[in-house]
């Protein structure tokens, strides 16, 4: 398989008896993903869609050797849902919910580091691997096996680059959503070391938008450790001035990238940056 | 969320960071009450979120309580920013010999808080080079230590006797910080009077708007603080909206879709086409948020037109189907709404609107097409 999920994986669903946790459980099972468990506090002992369902992640972890989650838990219980993860030693975690306060990020940002888990996410669509599995909400109708990666902040905006793809028959070895918040577990430099050394992925879509620095560090990767030719659409040229925070967000903030800044700095690492994402697959021909 | 000044001071205030003595006045004869009962000048300053609120006179100074009645009135006939104040605050005013800029802020790059301080005088200079700037980043499972503050006072060249104020109240305030889920608080200035007090000037401060569902009291006080009947719908139904100048009103899921949709009509649109506002209807949307999508839509004046394009990961398309139906039904949609939809559950909502044939809804296939088709529209509808 390719990057981040592999035969071994072995997923538990945290929050798996709400009304997402039992749609999205059906339709990673129906894509073929290794779903052990499901995870919610008070109904250990019940079956959902054909799955045991756990009290807790530890529980999970001793009954079906489980090494990675994805978290469909309200935003107020997403920090407490991703530490369970890690001190249950799950590898792999990847947090759909969105909407955590920053400083929860913050914190666990900080404890993850510590670890040696890897989170994905938070407020993200997680990860495709076309054909293979699907861990997260991707739709995976437009989605086709090949040699492509895909990485994005975006959730819609991401299936919108999945099928223009498909659609020039351009197949994904995996697609990896690493979510819009301003903190997140995983950066483009993560996916795109991951990429670069993924024997089944030949190049590769980076899809980026305003705020933050993670696209200006991504360009900075490419250009220094990046074999693979890489393709980039970048959203937000034409987004209304943020809403600056007061003077400490001015002096925070200074020299944090617009897109243009983003789309010139991926020009200078020699990547080619659509301002469609419909000529993204010229750029990769 | 911003709070405004009475607010912030209040929220402060509570976490023994010292403030002005002040009263919060709705009308003018009480703003005149609240002076004489404060005894000596005050300043009388208009609540209103502008940045802009000194320069355009929104703050004053009153010797006597019949020059607050002079200026609480003008403050509350003259619009700052477009924006009559409907309160004002009184102040007893506050001498001080020396100005301090105090911020606590979330460095996203660092992913810590940080501690900004700097003196006003550096921060009143146009050249941002020379100003010092000192910054002691936070980490946030252990929070502000007293060394750090240390560090600050003695790099200010803050005399001795203010350390243990200084760092008595920098404590204080990285504990609202933390405690009020604030994303910014800023004391700008921090005054240092002639009697050796430290007293907060005019306060600023930013609530995390994810942070609300566990802010109760700080989530009530929103109401304050809507601009459009747009952005209140769409806030109490947990959307994010901001409303631009252009005329095709843009619904759509996930912030990246929207943003791309905004470029994407400048790059078909000429300078009179534009998009009428960025909204984000994300999370796995049902119904209900839709039809809300739908009626902020409504309250924009300036929309001509709609481009609906949604591609459903966790969202269910019919549900996006369903509310256009609904929005039909209550006249709520303008003349023209172009439509795609992609993704989970697309197939069954295309089947129902085709099978609902809405006059004036237009069904396109790829998001290029359904831009190009609302720009058009947008021209066509032009009155």
């Amino acid at each position: 398989m390719t990057i981040l999920l592999n035969d071994e994986t072995r997923v538990i669903v945290q929050g798996m008896t709400g009304q997402r946790g039992v749609d999205h459980t059906q339709r990673m099972l129906d894509y073929g993903t290794q779903i052990v468990g499901g995870i919610t506090p008070g109904k250990g002992g019940e079956w959902v869609n054909g799955v045991p369902v756990f009290d807790t992640v530890a529980t999970a972890v001793s009954m079906t050797g489980a090494n990675t989650s994805v978290i469909f838990v309200p935003p107020g219980n997403a920090a407490d849902a991703i530490y369970e993860a890690i001190d249950a030693g799950i590898v792999l975690i990847v947090c759909i919910s969105d909407g955590l306060p920053i400083f929860d990020m913050m914190r666990v940002y900080d404890y993850v580091r510590a670890s040696s888990s890897r989170l994905i996410g938070p407020n993200c669509p997680g990860i495709l691997v076309p054909g293979v599995a699907n861990v997260g909400i991707m739709p995976t109708s437009s989605a086709l096996p090949g040699r492509t990666g895909v990485v994005s902040k975006g959730g819609a905006l991401t299936y919108e680059v999945i099928h223009t793809l498909s659609q020039a028959q351009i197949g994904q070895s995996t697609c990896v959503g690493i979510g819009g918040d301003p903190i997140r577990g995983t950066s483009y430099v993560d996916i795109l070391e991951l990429f670069e050394n993924d024997p089944n992925t030949d190049s590769v879509v980076l899809v980026g938008e305003i705020g933050g620095h993670a696209e200006i560090e991504a360009a900075q990767f490419i250009r220094a450790h990046m074999t693979k030719p890489v393709a980039a659409f970048v959203a937000g040229r034409y987004a209304p001035e943020g809403h600056r925070m007061g003077h400490a967000g001015a002096i925070i903030i200074d020299g944090e990238g617009t897109a243009q800044q983003k789309i010139d700095a991926l020009h200078a690492a020699g990547v080619r940056v659509a301002t469609n994402p419909d000529q993204l697959p010229y750029l990769l021909r | 969320m911003r709070l405004h000044e009475y607010e912030a001071k209040l929220r402060l205030a509570e976490f023994g960071i010292p403030v002005p003595e002040g009263r919060i006045a709705a009308q003018v004869e009480s703003a005149v009450q609240a002076a004489t009962d404060l005894t000596g000048p005050v300043m009388v300053k208009a609540q209103v979120m502008s940045r802009d609120r000194s320069a355009q006179r929104g703050i004053r100074r009153a010797e006597t309580p019949g020059a607050v009645r002079f200026h609480a009135r003008e403050l509350f006939e003259h619009p700052i920013d477009g924006v009559k104040a409907s309160r004002v605050l009184v102040e007893r005013v506050v001498d001080i010999q020396r100005g301090l800029y105090i911020a606590i802020t979330h460095d996203r790059s660092a992913r810590k808080p940080v501690l900004i301080v700097m003196d006003e005088d550096g921060f009143n200079q146009t050249d941002d080079e020379e100003a010092t700037v000192l910054r002691e980043h936070i980490a946030p499972l252990i929070g502000l230590r007293s060394y750090q503050i240390t560090t600050i006072a003695s790099q200010l060249n803050l005399p001795r006797e203010y350390w243990p104020q200084f760092n008595r109240l920098a404590l204080n305030l990285y504990r609202c910080f933390e405690t009020s889920d604030a994303s910014l608080i800023e004391l700008h200035p921090l005054g240092v009077t002639h009697d050796a007090a430290m007293v907060v000037v005019h306060a600023h401060m930013v609530i995390d708007d994810n942070a609300l569902f566990r802010q109760p009291k700080l989530a009530a006080l929103r109401a304050t603080a809507y601009r459009s009947e747009s952005e209140r719908i769409a806030f109490e139904a947990g959307l994010t909206y901001i409303k631009l100048e252009g005329q095709i009103g843009c619904i759509t899921n996930g912030a990246g879709l929207a943003m791309t949709i905004i470029d994407l009509i400048h790059g078909f649109g000429d300078n009179h086409i534009g998009p009428a506002n960025f909204l984000d209807v994300s999370g796995g949307a049902r119904f209900d948020k839709w039809m809300a999508a739908f009626y902020a839509i409504h309250a924009d004046p300036n929309v001509r037109c709609a481009l609906v394009n949604v591609f459903g990961g966790m969202t269910p398309c019919d549900d996006v189907a369903e509310a256009l139906v609904l929005a039909h039904e209550q006249a709520i949609l303008p003349h023209t709404v172009i439509v795609r939809l992609k993704g989970n559950r697309a197939e069954q909502g295309l089947a129902l609107l085709r099978s609902a044939r809405l006059p004036g809804v237009v069904l396109a296939d790829s998001l290029t097409g359904a831009v190009q088709l609302a720009v058009h529209a947008a021209k066509g509808n032009e009155a």
